[in-house]
């Protein structure tokens, strides 16, 4: 049909995820980077408003909701979806997961054996783990109970989410899923993913344009002078080019990780070019773009990162249909 | 939630577009290659396109306006405009009809002139007609204020000077919309629009242009010399600068038009690089070159489905009577490099061969460049968007 229109529910989750977002992310975000966690009436308060459950397939919504929220989330802090959400990415596949931490894993570093898997995770945005499902080629693999261990240093980025290393040793494993599925999880992980990243670039974009506004050099605000004018007019296009591809990607997962790839360079992009605008002041923690640059860099290397989503996109690009095929 | 599904509508749309492409334009516009011009005015293809109604205006360009059509006609535009590029866009720019004249007459102009210059001409099927529109000069295009044509009042008449470039179809133009000044310190308040038909004396055609690519659409450029035009062809009675911003409102609906052109020809050399890249080692590849040549192919596909959504957006906003200046200057400044991305990474992809006329893909190289020019330039749309989001002034 060729339609832009924001779904209702889709547009009230956002609304509510903004207002959640700026009445107790927004002004918090540097503390909790410091604490290296959320506090449990956050926590709290995030159920009470029934958004600890939005990747649970048993609420039925839309990849698009999640994408709604996440992103909304993103611009406040890109920590909170991840350390917020006690499932994450991943969890709408499955119906069975249980209530506690857990966190959907792409296979580097991991080999399986014959019911155990081994290897290490170096990072985990989590502060702890009840259960790891592991994204492999064949299917989905349940790790119940994974030894943890948290980092000795603070990661580059996602600090409010703490942060673990996951070393496995013949660890029992159980195959919960099969090869479609795990496809289809490692899309919705991607989107996700990008959904953060788009989210807290934008507002990083916002934060530069606003800046750059009000900063004068050489007679007139840095942002009228076009050099930067057109940095600007860039990022914003880019952004909406690459929201738009994900958003659209839904239901394909070739079409998804290629969307991810963009996602991840147009994020990147807009956030050190954010940093840039503000000079000396945006490299300083007076300002939240170089967060946004480090916590945008940090989700680009989840779920196998841009390396994979690109080689992923190129092996599947040939299979795909022209996108204005016709009947007869 | 986005819905980009073609239901049967657009698949009708797509399915007509398709069969004229593949065998009226694409075969028309390979023909002007090996001429090294323009489709002639005598071509048969043209009476045939006269006869289903397929005019220029009609598959795109400049036919409608956001107070006309229905709530679909611009999604169905813009699908038509991509369709119809992939097979040929200088020949689609060469189809008869009003052209990019048409819209300053429907927004300005009287109902005689409608009926003079939009309807008379255009009756007989058999006797194709084409309608010009003109503001480029040689020192002016972007700055559209600095026009040097000049109209000066002589009685019921005014005398237009001047000259006027890259007018498309400008040479077999039964009539060219001219903009001129009646006051050249005035900027665009002073600017007026007039309506010349050939064969006014005075109004003189300099050469047909030699050009990159589009080889198949006609390029012109024009003089006027003295030239003496009556006072009723002035668009609405000289409405002025109101006018002129009525005009310039039609590049909301251009711009994405133009910029989904850019996507077909994208899109062309893609399928063309996809084809040699699967005969030469299929779906599986083995080597690290071949990973390099999917991977291209994979970097080129994002950004053209991202182009294309940046246009379907534009279309659909103005399908939806919504302000979409911003989206169509973002689909004008994004589509065309993504396109020219595209096909040259299929050139890198077909390697020695693409080079070839008949690989097709060397002349959607030369096609592509002018997206980026023409409808205003991918500068001039970052200066809309600076103005309107960063407020960047104006007369910066």
């Amino acid at each position: 049909m060729i339609d832009f229109t924001r779904l209702e529910e889709e547009q009230l989750l956002a609304d509510t995820a903004s207002r959640f977002a700026t009445e107790h992310l927004r002004e918090s975000e540097r503390d909790h980077e410091k604490a290296q966690s959320f506090p449990d009436d956050l926590v709290a308060a995030y159920a009470e408003m029934g958004l600890a459950d939005l990747n649970r397939a048993e609420t039925g919504l839309d990849s698009c909701h999640r994408l709604a929220v996440w992103s909304a989330l993103a611009a406040a802090d890109p920590a909170a979806p991840f350390g917020l959400d006690p499932i994450g990415p991943g969890g709408a596949v499955l119906s069975d997961l249980p209530g506690g931490p857990g966190a959907f894993c792409t296979m580097e570093g991991l080999s399986l054996g014959e019911g155990t898997v081994s290897g290490r995770i170096p990072w985990i945005p989590r502060n702890s783990l009840d259960w790891l499902v592991l994204i492999a080629n064949d299917g989905l693999y349940r790790v119940d109970a994974p030894p943890f261990e948290p980092l000795v240093d603070r990661p580059c980025g996602l600090q409010a989410c703490g942060g673990v290393e996951v070393v496995l040793e013949n660890t029992p494993c159980t195959r919960i899923n099969d090869a479609e599925t795990s496809l289809e999880a490692l899309a919705e992980c991607r989107r996700l993913a990008a959904a953060v990243m788009l989210g807290a670039a934008l507002d990083a974009h916002e934060l530069a344009a606003q800046y750059t506004q009000e900063r004068v050099v050489f007679g007139r605000p840095i942002a009228h002078h076009q050099g930067m004018a057109f940095q600007l007019a860039d990022a914003a296009t880019d952004l909406d080019a690459a929201r738009l591809l994900v958003e659209a990607s839904a239901g394909c997962p070739i079409l998804t990780a290629n969307a991810h790839a963009l996602a991840v360079e147009v994020a990147d992009r807009v956030c050190e070019r954010s940093v840039q605008a503000l000079g000396g002041h945006g490299y300083l923690y007076d300002h939240r773009v170089e967060k946004r640059m480090r916590d945008v860099r940090c989700v680009a290397t989840l779920y196998g990162g841009v390396l994979r989503s690109e080689h992923d996109a190129a092996m599947g690009i040939l299979t795909l249909s022209d996108p204005l095929e016709v009947d007869g | 939630m986005i819905d980009t599904t073609l239901d049967a509508g657009f698949h009708n749309v797509l399915r007509m577009m398709r069969y004229v492409g593949q065998t009226m334009l694409r075969p028309a516009g390979l023909a002007a290659e090996r001429r090294g011009g323009p489709i002639p005015v005598d071509d048969p293809m043209f009476v045939e396109f006269n006869r289903t109604g397929l005019t220029f205006g009609a598959v795109g360009i400049g036919k409608h306006s956001a107070k006309e059509g229905s709530s679909r006609i611009n999604r169905s535009a813009i699908l038509a405009a991509e369709e119809m590029a992939f097979w040929d866009q200088g020949a689609c720019m060469s189809l008869p009809g009003a052209g990019l004249g048409g819209p300053p007459i429907r927004i300005l102009g009287t109902d005689a002139q409608k009926e003079r210059f939009l309807e008379a001409p255009f009756k007989d099927p058999f006797k194709p007609a084409w309608g010009a529109y003109a503001t480029t000069e040689a020192a002016a295009g972007s700055d559209v204020a600095r026009i040097r044509t000049t109209a000066r009042k002589d009685g019921d008449h005014y005398i237009l000077d001047g000259n006027k470039m890259f007018i498309t179809n400008g040479g077999r133009a039964s009539w060219v919309v001219i903009f001129a000044t009646v006051d050249p310190d005035a900027g665009r308040a002073g600017q007026r629009a007039f309506i010349v038909e050939k064969g006014t004396p005075g109004f003189i055609l300099g050469r047909i242009e030699k050009k990159m690519g589009l080889t198949a659409s006609e390029t012109a450029t024009l003089f006027f010399e003295n030239c003496r035009v009556p006072a009723e062809n002035m668009l609405g009675n000289g409405a002025g600068n109101s006018g002129f911003k009525a005009a310039m409102a039609t590049f909301d609906i251009t711009r994405p038009m133009v910029a989904a052109m850019a996507v077909g020809i994208g899109r062309c050399a893609w399928n063309r690089a996809a084809e040699v890249a699967r005969e030469a080692f299929g779906p599986h590849p083995t080597s690290p070159i071949e990973h390099r040549v999917l991977d291209r192919l994979a970097q080129s596909r994002r950004r053209l489905d991202a182009a294309r959504l940046l246009c379907w957006r534009a279309a659909w906003k103005m399908d939806h009577r919504m302000n979409n200046t911003l989206e169509a200057s973002m689909s004008k400044v994004y589509s065309p490099p993504a396109a020219l991305g595209a096909v040259t990474a299929a050139m890198d992809v077909v390697g020695l061969a693409s080079v070839r006329h008949d690989m097709l893909v060397e002349k959607c190289f030369r096609d592509i460049k002018v997206f980026d020019i023409f409808e205003g330039t991918g500068e001039i749309q970052r200066i809309i968007l600076a103005r309107r989001k960063f407020g960047y002034p104006r007369g910066n």
